[in-house]
């Protein structure tokens, strides 16, 4: 018998933690071996040292009573808390669909012209020329775009109630990117800007003036008006609430409101 | 007849704040004993075990019985206890020195030395890193089996069984003294 085998579970034996065939074991080694039994012994020595000076010691006077004191609320917390709760949620459940049902109707009301308004209009959702995946009149397929706009100082959180999905006029979908690479990465061609600013003419935004910023996906907030490049996103997409795709935004020139681009 | 922890539980959630008031005086010592021994002084000790009274109580509606209550409770003290262990890093670095110091300093009558010894012990235990403490407090002070340690602290049985194997051995040479007699 090998005591070195033994030696890591002589505690886990005293303690009677071991399932009975490697107890066994270890019970015939210690009948032939003085030195287990005597690291055996000294355990056991340790145990009855530490066990008396861990006794359950006093809680102080009035322990309880402070306790009770530092209790949240007084007399029925949970009742009041519960019933609380369920009003604080159907409220809020409530009030949401009251905005969502009064958001969609009053973004499909509003007129299209955008040049004399505070903030851009709702772009026109689901103009389905082409649906996505379907056979289009020349076999291909588009890939969809997603725009979204958001008034200027608005935190850009704030803006996917505002997320439209528009099918049929789409950029060049570039091939898929690596994660974790530069591959991908690729500045947009004059015909992919032909084809944006197209697609903002389309949804009269480009009377407004447009300048395409690169904008990495997240932080369209700060972004500057420069060049145009697109951001590949396969690579950032952990996060739930983000799609993998190219996102870059459009800024008017007056800085009222930013578009942005989605492309999947 | 006493009510189950479980019963208790039941009338707490019914808004019976007696019945939470019995709950605390009936685990008040163990919960209280766990902090002392965990942080080495009565103040610490007597903040976070209230604490834990008061985080059991808020977190009522989520106890999953039965006859578990006492083992949920203590997950609450420990897992503040080793927070707030290791917020303040107050793990007492020892030299074994200190302790052969504190033995050979021992008066000769029964009394002093046993004083001397449960100083030795207990600060023997407070200079254990804070899993191996909580480890070793709830074996040796509430007797749980390595089961019930490792639901405790949520960490598999066979970490407890070498955190225990680990602090077995480095209690037994800071207690060598004593232990090799």
């Amino acid at each position: 018998m090998n005591c070195k085998k033994f030696a890591g579970k002589l505690g886990a034996y005293q303690d009677g933690a071991l399932n009975a065939e490697v107890a066994e074991r270890i019970r015939a080694h210690l009948e032939s071996c003085a030195a287990c039994r005597e690291e055996l012994a000294a355990l056991e020595r340790l145990s009855d040292l530490i066990r008396p000076e861990l006794a359950h010691a006093d809680a102080p006077e009035g322990f309880a009573q402070r306790v009770m004191e530092r209790l949240p609320e007084g007399r029925l917390a949970f009742r009041r808390r519960s019933l609380i709760s369920v009003f604080a949620w159907s409220a809020a459940a409530l009030l949401l669909v009251v905005g969502a049902l009064v958001f969609r109707c009053v973004s499909l009301r509003q007129p299209a012209s955008i040049a004399k308004r505070e903030h851009p209009p709702a772009i026109h959702a689901r103009q389905p020329e082409r649906a996505s995946g379907k056979p289009t009149a020349t076999g291909v397929e588009a890939p969809p775009i997603h725009l979204w706009h958001k008034p200027k100082g608005e935190p850009v959180r704030r803006r996917l109630p505002a997320t439209y999905t528009v099918r049929g006029q789409a950029l060049r979908k570039p091939s898929a990117p690596r994660h974790g690479s530069d591959e991908g990465r690729q500045t947009l061609t004059p015909a992919d800007m032909e084809r944006l600013e197209e697609l903002a003419a389309r949804y009269r935004l480009a009377n407004a003036g447009i300048e395409l910023a690169r904008v990495p996906i997240g932080e369209e907030k700060t972004a500057t008006p420069g060049t145009v490049e697109r951001e590949p996103s396969a690579g950032r997409s952990e996060s739930k609430d983000r799609k993998p795709g190219i996102k870059f935004v459009a800024r008017s020139q007056d800085g009222r409101f930013s578009i942005g681009v989605t492309l999947e | 007849m006493q009510p189950s922890d479980d019963e208790l539980v039941a009338r707490c959630l019914a808004g019976s704040n007696a019945a939470f008031r019995e709950l605390v005086e009936r685990h008040q010592k163990r919960v209280y004993s766990l902090a002392l021994r965990m942080m080495g002084n009565h103040t610490d000790a007597e903040d976070l075990a209230q604490e834990a009274f008061v985080r059991a109580y808020s977190a009522l509606p989520r106890y999953r019985g039965p006859g578990g209550f006492a083992s949920w409770l203590c997950r609450i003290a420990v897992n503040l206890c080793l927070n707030a262990a290791r917020d303040s890093r107050r793990t007492i670095v020892v030299d074994p020195s200190d302790i052969e110091g504190l033995y050979a300093n021992a008066a000769p009558c029964d009394q002093s030395e046993s004083v001397g010894r449960s100083e030795a012990i207990l600060t023997a235990i407070r200079s254990l890193d804070e899993g191996y403490r909580a480890v070793v407090l709830l074996r040796f002070m509430d007797g749980l089996s390595y089961a019930e340690i490792a639901e405790v602290l949520s960490v598999p049985v066979s970490t407890i069984a070498a955190r225990l194997h680990r602090a077995k051995k480095l209690l037994r040479d800071l207690l060598k003294e004593w232990v090799l007699i």
